[in-house]
Order: structure tokens, then C-alpha cells, then sequence
């Protein structure tokens, strides 16, 4: 191929589909006449030609579709366009168009600017707001949570030596925990002018302090605790955003899955670098106590009574929103104290909390699951689930609640009633949930109640044994026993 | 393309007759489709797009200043959407894994043809599958791309070229 073929073909290319001059359409046939490449080429491009006839031919059957499609879209459109655009007077020359659009930009960057001020720089790392939050002495925000069907408020405060502030709408609580030794809770009545003093003291069994000392947290500073308590960790900036008069920065957590909405979004301003808003957002399943049971505020609502303000949440709503952020706040020494104030009457009440623990977890362990039967049974008419996992399937335990629970009456009240029947279940279900324990300590567990009934206490319902601890046995009639091995017919 | 006809249509759709939209749409919808079929690369998604655009091109039909010219306007809302649409996947490359991929569905003498045309630039793809969409008529894609006759007569040129280098390419590698 020499230059004149790479001059010819371009003109085969050019003449694909189209008429040439007379002399060109020679030139082409006197060279192709004479080499054997080039004609080859013409051949191959007429093929491709054809091919992309037939390839790029219109394609009817998807051109109907779209226009039937476009046209039923524009009948169903709200406006007439005409109406709402349609000029009266003459349009503006294409200029003059141009040059206001740019005016209109300009002014809206001063604008932004303005409203702004100095901050356009960097948006600070999350880790020099947790500095922040560090240095603080105090810090006292408003909570609205979202609980059994409505939204409650409380003021929260917590100081760096240790005292934690509630104060809801009856009364106000003071308290000073030393993490694991005991705790001193003030509870303040104002309505009454009365005060509850109450110091409690742990004295945990062996297993339960070991538990605690394998899995330290440093809690020694309140404030340290909030960030804590919120994961304030691993936050990753969203977005600036002007908010309640201030320049913040959003940052967010986000643990969502498709479907679990799970996400908590903070905002920082940017002139103290400290939270001032906090939205938390959690699956419906998990907001409220009722839980992994699957109740809902709404299943005890009469047909058509969303109108009059018997609402769930929306998926993506906030369960729990934190504001009015105080820093550092300037407050009456009165405020945090943990002496009554004067005038109020006292009363004083000593605890020492030793729980329900024995020295294993094998005993804690099965007193929970005889809890999460005991709540089967009582919704069951006394018959025990076919599978230990019935206890944490909502499909199963939620009919039975609302069997049990759902009376027409007052939804709000039969709504709780239900939450706190399901919550017995929280804890004996968890064997059948990942859990940390579980890890450190792996339990054997059995189940063979299919078919028992309650009463039976020559049965063994269910046994369990953490390592290296004794075998528990659960009965029929819910009775507990230890031996240091299973049970013959569960070792074979 | 009937400018006359289109100005009348297009007027009587800013007065609120939506029967003149439609009408509109019955003439424009090959065209928009092809365009977006065209940048897109595969048929479901230029089916969509093209909708897209058709409907929006009611919501701002009052914004078209030269009426004469709905087809060249509704084809530049196509082409737009369409890009936003290929902005909007991870990358180019996996749009033509997936055109590539789609070749299965396709008759399979397409196959070779449909993967070398999206290989193609932007500039040279639209008006070849135009060309031969539009009953081979470089005035007609002219005045829908807002370029000249001979433009388009050189864009055509170009991409057949290329897309003959691409198939010769595609041939050798299959070859071996």
C-alpha cells in the first residue's frame, strides 16, 4: 500500500452512500482495477454499510413503546407548560440573558459568602472535634427520643468530675458513679420539694467481675463517656450546611444495609468545633423496646386512625435527636451538686447490689432462658416452642403478642403492655444472636422440648454448659438443676 | 424536517394542547431514541432516556426560543441526558463491558459490529447510527446535530474508517 492508496481510500470512504463527481467515481474504479488491497477495502466497507443498515435500522416495536410511554407521561403532567411559561412580554435579547445570569451567579456566591463569613477554609478533621469534645469540663444538651410510641424529653448534662445530670418533666436525677465499687443517685422532686438520696454499692460475684475486668473501658471522664456513648469516633464529613444561625459541618456515621436504615449524623460548628445537633436513626425493629418481636405502635391501631396522629416513624426518621448544646456552659454551682437543695425534705436509702449472679455464667445463662420460656408459655397456653430459635423469631412470638395483647382498648397502653412482655424474650433469645460472651465463653446448648408441655419435671427441656463449668439442666416444669456432665442422651 | 409544521405544533403546545405534544412526539421519538441509542448503546436504556427527554421537552417547551427547531432542541435534550446517564455509571469501560456483554443478546453476525461502534468516539458514533436510522439523510442529521451537511459528511468518512480499523482489529484477534 503506497501513499496514493492511503490518499484513494479515504476517498472510498468518502464515497460510501453518497454520488460522486464522474471523474472521482473513475479514478476510484481505475484504481481499484488496479489494486488488489484497495479493492478489497471497498468490498469490505460496502459490506460494513449493509451491516450497519440492517444493524442501526429503526426499531419500531421500541420507538412505539416510547412514544406511547412519553405521551401518556405528558397527558398525566399537572401543568399546561404554556401557562407557566408562556412570556408576555418579548424575550430578552440572548445577551442580555446571558449577562443577568451571570449577575444572578455572582450575587449568590457574595451571597453564600456573606452569610459564610470567614469560613471558607478546611473542614476540620473529625479527630480535632473529639480534642475538642476532650477538653471539656461540661457539656448540656436536650434529648428527644422516640420510645413505645411517642417522643419523650430530657435534659442531659455530665461533667468532668463526674457527675451526671437527667432532668425530665417530673423530676431531676443527680448521679456520681465510680464505675464497678457503687453509685450515688440524687433524686430531685421540685413539684414535692422532696429528695431521695440513694447510695448503691456493687458487690458482683467472682464470674461477673472477671467478665468486667477482661473487657476494661475507660469511662473517667463524663464527657469522654457522651463521646463514647455516641460512637463519636468514626464520623466522616457529608457536608457544610448553615444551620439554627451557625456554620456547621456535618459528619456522619453510617451502618445502614439495604432496608436498615441505621445512620447517626452530627453537626459541628465551625467557630467552636463542637457538636450542636446530633440525629440518630435506627431500623424500625430496633427503636422502642419491643424489638427483634417485631411489635409495632401501629399494630394496635384501629383501622383509619393515622389521621388523628397515631404515627410510626418514618424508615429514614430520627428516633433520637440531641440539641441546644451547651459547652462549657456557665451554670449554678447548684446545678451538678449532689447536696439537696434547701427546703426539701430527704430521704435516704442504702443498696447493696449484689445481683441475681452466682459464680458462673452457666447459672445467669439459664435463668435468662427460664425468663424467655416462662413468656412463651404464658402466650402459648403453657405448650413449649418446637425450636429454641421460635423464641427469637418475630413471625412466631408476634402473633402470640398480639393475640394476647390486642384488645381494641387504648393502643398506646396495650402497645407497652406487649413491649414489655417482649422484652423478656431479649435475653434468652440472644443465644440464638451473635454475642461477645459467646465468643469468649462458647456455650453448649441443647434444646428438646418439642411437643412438652409445662408441668412435666422428669423432662428435660433444654440443657447448657459454658466451658469448663457445670451442665445446666432446664426442666418441664422450668425447675433448674446442675450435674457435671450432660445429660446421657445428649452425649450420644 | 418539516420547520413550519414544528413551529405550529410547538405554539399550539405552549396555548396548553397537549394533543400537539403528542403529536410532536409521534414525529420526533425515532430520532430522539436514535440518538440516545446512539450514546447509550443499549436498547432499553436509550428507551428510557428517550421518554425521559420527550417529557421533559414538554415541561420547557416554552423555553425554545427558535420554534422552527424542536427537532435539533429535543435532540440536544437527548444527547445531554444521555451523557448524564454514562457520567453517571462507575466509568466508560464498564458501560462497554456491559455493551460488550450485551452482544450475546444480539444476533450474533451483530455481535463484532455493535462492540467496535462503541469504541467509537462520541462525535463519530451519533451521526453514523443516525445515518443510517434516518434514511441515509446527512441533512436531516445536520439539522438534528446543529452542524453543516459537510460535517457530518466528514464525520461519517472518519467513522467508517475507524470502525473498518476496529472490525480488521477485532478480526485479527479472533484469528489468533
Amino acid at each position: 500500500m503506497n501513499s496514493n492508496c492511503m490518499k484513494m481510500r479515504r476517498k472510498i470512504e468518502d464515497s460510501i452512500g453518497y454520488a460522486l463527481e464522474a471523474d472521482e467515481k473513475t479514478e476510484i474504479e481505475r484504481h481499484c482495477a488496479e489494486c488488489e488491497s484497495c479493492r478489497a477495502y471497498r468490498e469490505r466497507l460496502l459490506k460494513d454499510d449493509s451491516r450497519l443498515a440492517e444493524f442501526a435500522a429503526p426499531r419500531d416495536e421500541s420507538i412505539r413503546r416510547v412514544q406511547e410511554r412519553a405521551i401518556e407521561r405528558v397527558s398525566a403532567a399537572e401543568a399546561a407548560p404554556g401557562r407557566r411559561f408562556n412570556r408576555v412580554v418579548a424575550p430578552l435579547p440572548r445577551i442580555a440573558t446571558i449577562a443577568a445570569a451571570a449577575a444572578a451567579v455572582i450575587i449568590a456566591f457574595m451571597v453564600i459568602d456573606l452569610i459564610r463569613g470567614a469560613h471558607n477554609g478546611p473542614v476540620p478533621a473529625f479527630a480535632a472535634v473529639q480534642e475538642k469534645i476532650r477538653k471539656c469540663n461540661s457539656v448540656i444538651y436536650r434529648e428527644r427520643r422516640w420510645d413505645l410510641g411517642e417522643w419523650t424529653t430530657c435534659v442531659h448534662g455530665w461533667t468532668s468530675s463526674g457527675v451526671r445530670r437527667e432532668e425530665y418533666r417530673d423530676s431531676i436525677t443527680l448521679s456520681h458513679e465510680e464505675f464497678r465499687t457503687g453509685a450515688l443517685v440524687l433524686t430531685l422532686y421540685p413539684g414535692d420539694r422532696r429528695a431521695l438520696i440513694s447510695r448503691t454499692s456493687y458487690a458482683f460475684s467472682k464470674c461477673v467481675s472477671e467478665s468486667l475486668a477482661a473487657h476494661p473501658v475507660r469511662e473517667a471522664n463524663p464527657v469522654d463517656a457522651f463521646a463514647n456513648l455516641y460512637n463519636l469516633k468514626m464520623y466522616f464529613y457529608v457536608r457544610r450546611e448553615r444551620r439554627s444561625g451557625k456554620n456547621t459541618v456535618v459528619y456522619e456515621h453510617n451502618l445502614s444495609r439495604p432496608g436498615r436504615p441505621s445512620r447517626n449524623t452530627i453537626w459541628v460548628d465551625l467557630d467552636t468545633q463542637l457538636p450542636v445537633r446530633m440525629e440518630v436513626v435506627r431500623p424500625l425493629d430496633v427503636v422502642g423496646s419491643p424489638s427483634f418481636c417485631g411489635v409495632r405502635l401501629n399494630d394496635f391501631l384501629p383501622e383509619g386512625s393515622r389521621a388523628a396522629g397515631w404515627i410510626d416513624l418514618k424508615p429514614d426518621e430520627p428516633y433520637q435527636v440531641l440539641d441546644k448544646f451547651r459547652w462549657n456552659a456557665s451554670v449554678d454551682t447548684s446545678y451538678f451538686s449532689l447536696v439537696p437543695p434547701s427546703g426539701y425534705s430527704v430521704e435516704t436509702r442504702s443498696v447493696v447490689l449484689d445481683g441475681p449472679y452466682s459464680e458462673f455464667l452457666g447459672d445467669l445463662h439459664s435463668k435468662e432462658i427460664v425468663r424467655a420460656l416462662s413468656a412463651w408459655l404464658s402466650l402459648s397456653g403453657n405448650v413449649f416452642p418446637d425450636n429454641f430459635r421460635d423464641l427469637a423469631d418475630s413471625t412466631r412470638v408476634k402473633p402470640l403478642l398480639l393475640a394476647k395483647f390486642r384488645r381494641g382498648e387504648d393502643p398506646r397502653k396495650e402497645f407497652r403492655n406487649a413491649g414489655r412482655e417482649a422484652s423478656k424474650f431479649s435475653r434468652g433469645a440472644e443465644f440464638e444472636l451473635p454475642h461477645r460472651d459467646l465468643e469468649n465463653n462458647p456455650i453448649s446448648l441443647v434444646y428438646s422440648g418439642k411437643g412438652a408441655i409445662l408441668g412435666d419435671s422428669n423432662r428435660v427441656i433444654c440443657w447448657l454448659q459454658v466451658k469448663n463449668e457445670p451442665c445446666y439442666m432446664i426442666y418441664g416444669d422450668l425447675h433448674i438443676a446442675t450435674s457435671p456432665t450432660p445429660p446421657k442422651s445428649a452425649r450420644e | 424536517m418539516d420547520g413550519g409544521r414544528d413551529r405550529k405544533l410547538v405554539e399550539a403546545c405552549i396555548q396548553g394542547d397537549r394533543q400537539a405534544y403528542a403529536e410532536l412526539v409521534r414525529l420526533h421519538a425515532g430520532r430522539v431514541y436514535a440518538v440516545c441509542l446512539a450514546i447509550v448503546g443499549t436498547e432499553a436504556d436509550a428507551e428510557d432516556l428517550a421518554q425521559e427527554a420527550l417529557v421533559r421537552g414538554f415541561m420547557k417547551i416554552a423555553s425554545l426560543r427558535d420554534r422552527d427547531r424542536f427537532g435539533p432542541w429535543i435532540a440536544t435534550v437527548a444527547r445531554n441526558l444521555s451523557r448524564n446517564f454514562i457520567r453517571q455509571r462507575a466509568n466508560q469501560a464498564r458501560l462497554l463491558a456491559t455493551q460488550a456483554d450485551c452482544a450475546g443478546c444480539e444476533t450474533e453476525s451483530f455481535s463484532d459490529l455493535r462492540r467496535a461502534l462503541w469504541k467509537l468516539p462520541e462525535q463519530h458514533r451519533v451521526p453514523l447510527v443516525l445515518y443510517y436510522f434516518d434514511a441515509r439523510s446527512t441533512a436531516s442529521i445536520a439539522a438534528t446535530l446543529g452542524i453543516t451537511p459537510d460535517a457530518v459528511h466528514m464525520r461519517l468518512s472518519r467513522a467508517r474508517g475507524e470502525l473498518r480499523k476496529l472490525l480488521e482489529k477485532a478480526e485479527a484477534h479472533n484469528e489468533q
